[in-house]
């Protein structure tokens, strides 16, 4: 029996009008950009980046030269946020600081997000006593202070920029790992996965076409806000003495350096590395909130 | 309940012996021993087997590990390399500094964000809400160590209310007095970072609690609106903030080292970092231990405490 064209058509768009339906990633997106979050993090985090790569393009003062004539100088038109207390200029070492910490703190962030879900992954996969093991594990290494075992790795190996982003991944995925078990736990016993298992697919096949895209909302929530726990660790280990050696610069390394002029009254090497870490911190935080908003099913509904 | 923490306590041990191995490890098979460290530029081949021979470092890592933990169970943590004192003296002095500043910010952090976290919930969408939270952001998104740097160069520098650093002054008396003088500020430092995230844990809780139907039925019953609030929503919004104790306990004792190294505080935070530059191992194996065992009985008291406080919780 065939069906007026006009019926045909109406059954082929009417899915397409209902808000709930088509395919589930568009809308969360849609959510996400939606939110003002969204849209401030993602200028804060522009501006900060743009800042620290572009910013040396068009300003060219150098980072490294030491102006002996200049120290601890407060800004002027030739160095426009004053000096530190070896004469250099602390606008070009801001952005050169800017680079790595992004650099370091974005890879890092990925690095740990592919190995915390294939390791969860395979966890949930695995089940029984191997799961067992497998998260006792995490059990231990989450228990242990994240800073502390930060400076230990950092402090037996002259650091270099491959080595921070190294250490950061490998401190970071432990809770990464944790949720995306948790979260392929629940998807697996689901029908689908059943049916999938039963046609005869591996499981491999079962991790990557059914599992992981289940899992991917939790994972981007996650590595949104493990961005911003690299880029403080980096800061925060450079404050230390621990990141990469001078006279590279780092916001962190730059505020350590400011305490010694504390007493000077020198606030323009107190504020402006602060300011950078925590616009950038903002950013990517603000993101993060938008994210979870957008993607973490605990949340959908609200 | 008994059994239930008698439960909960067998399942921490692999935790804590897991604990013991990983500490072991990575501090034995990263590169650089503390040979190196100890003898500086004049190490030759020679000296430093000997060196080693004299710490017990040439045995296999088994063996080694065996004694470590061996000693361990008799609770002798081994003797400093540089300090060339007991670990567990050097700990005995250290832990308390650090368990009384941790310990302090944490109740502070908690109160202040209770009552923060509520009044923004109560005032939802208010002006008060909003400013809180785009200061909580700020708060949060702040290092800790800017913000102890703020405090130490405002509260201590420019206007010179309270000490730059240590527990006492060396010229000085030190009696509970003084030592609460200088902690103001490293406690300050710590507990403002944590406010900022919990605050906001504690809003989203209370405002979940606030539109429940027991409290429209507290209200219906005229009841008054602080007695609403205090009595029937307060109770159960402070829920998850118990389960963050547990979570939380790794990060403020990070926090602490930052706050210990910028106030130069002799506590556990301080001797941990000083102990790793100088690679005195059987103080970074004690630390890292330490630390993780206070995190796992943190889990736990966090577990047994929900349990007290939530009546629908039974532990059977």
């Amino acid at each position: 029996m065939a069906l007026p064209p006009s019926e045909l058509t109406a059954n082929v768009t009417e899915p397409q009008l209902g808000p709930d339906v088509g395919p589930r990633g568009n809308r969360q997106w849609q959510i996400f950009w939606s939110s003002p979050l969204a849209w401030i993090g993602l200028v804060l985090t522009a501006f900060m980046v743009l800042f620290s790569f572009v910013g040396p393009l068009v300003y060219h003062t150098s980072a490294y030269t030491p102006h002996l004539t200049h120290i601890l100088q407060p800004p002027s038109a030739r160095f426009p946020l004053g000096t530190n207390t070896l004469g250099r200029d602390e606008l070009a070492r801001l952005m050169l600081g800017g680079q790595l910490t992004l650099i370091i703190g974005f890879i890092a962030a990925l690095l740990s997000m592919v190995f915390g879900t294939i390791y969860g992954l395979a966890s949930a996969l695995a089940g029984g006593f191997t799961d067992v093991l497998l998260m006792r594990i995490i059990d231990v290494l989450l228990a242990i202070p994240g800073l502390f075992l930060l400076l230990l790795l950092d402090s037996m190996f002259t650091p270099n920029a491959v080595l921070l982003t190294a250490i950061f991944a490998g401190t970071a995925w432990f809770g990464v790992t944790r949720l995306v078990r948790s979260e392929a736990l629940s998807v697996r016993t689901r029908d689908y996965v059943e049916a999938a298992r039963s046609m005869g697919a591996g499981t491999w096949r079962i991790m990557l076409r059914h599992l992981l895209p289940n899992v991917m909302g939790v994972v981007l929530v996650t590595t949104t806000f493990q961005v911003a726990g690299a880029i403080l660790g980096i800061a925060t280990l450079s404050f230390l003495g621990l990141g990469l050696p001078p006279p590279q610069p780092n916001w962190g390394a730059q505020l350590s350096t400011a305490m010694q002029s504390m007493f000077q009254g020198a606030w323009w090497v107190i504020y402006p590395p602060g300011l950078c870490i925590v616009f950038i911190e903002l950013g990517v935080n603000f993101l993060g909130d938008a994210v979870r908003q957008a993607f973490d099913p605990r949340l959908l509904g609200n | 309940m008994g059994r239930y923490i008698l439960q909960r306590f067998i399942q921490a041990i692999p935790t804590v012996i897991g604990l013991t191995i990983v500490s072991f490890m990575l501090v034995h098979i990263t590169p650089g021993g503390p040979a190196y460290a100890m003898l500086g530029p004049k190490a030759t081949p020679a000296r430093v087997a000997a060196v080693d021979r004299s710490l017990g470092l040439n045995l296999p890592l088994w063996d080694q590990y065996g004694i470590w933990a061996w000693q361990l169970l008799h609770l002798n943590l081994g003797i400093s390399y540089f300090y060339l004192m007991p670990v567990t003296t050097l700990i005995e002095q250290a832990l308390p500094v650090t368990l009384a500043i941790v310990g302090i910010s944490y109740v502070l952090a908690h109160g202040i964000a209770v009552v923060l976290g509520s009044v923004q919930a109560y005032f939802k969408n208010g002006w008060f809400d909003h400013g809180t939270t785009a200061i909580n952001y700020f708060l949060y998104s702040m290092p800790g160590f800017w913000l102890a740097i703020l405090l130490l160069v405002w509260f201590a520098v420019d206007i010179p209310l309270f000490p730059t650093g240590n527990l006492c002054d060396p010229n000085t008396v030190c009696n509970l007095g003084t030592w609460a003088y200088h902690m103001v500020l490293p406690v300050m430092s710590l507990t403002i970072g944590t406010v900022a995230g919990w605050a906001r844990y504690m809003r989203t809780s209370m405002t979940d609690t606030l539109v429940q139907d027991y409290i429209r039925t507290a209200r219906a019953k005229g009841l008054s609106e602080t007695r609403v609030l205090f009595k029937h929503a307060w109770r159960n919004s402070v829920l998850p903030l118990i389960t963050l104790l547990g979570y939380f306990f790794p990060t403020i004792f990070g926090g602490a080292l930052v706050v210990e190294e910028i106030f130069n505080i002799p506590g556990m935070g301080l001797l941990t970092f000083n102990a790793a530059i100088k690679r005195d191992y059987p103080i970074v194996m004690a630390a890292v231990l330490i630390g993780g065992i206070l995190v796992v009985i943190g889990n736990l008291v966090a577990d047994l405490l929900y349990g007290l406080v939530d009546p629908r919780i039974s532990y059977g």
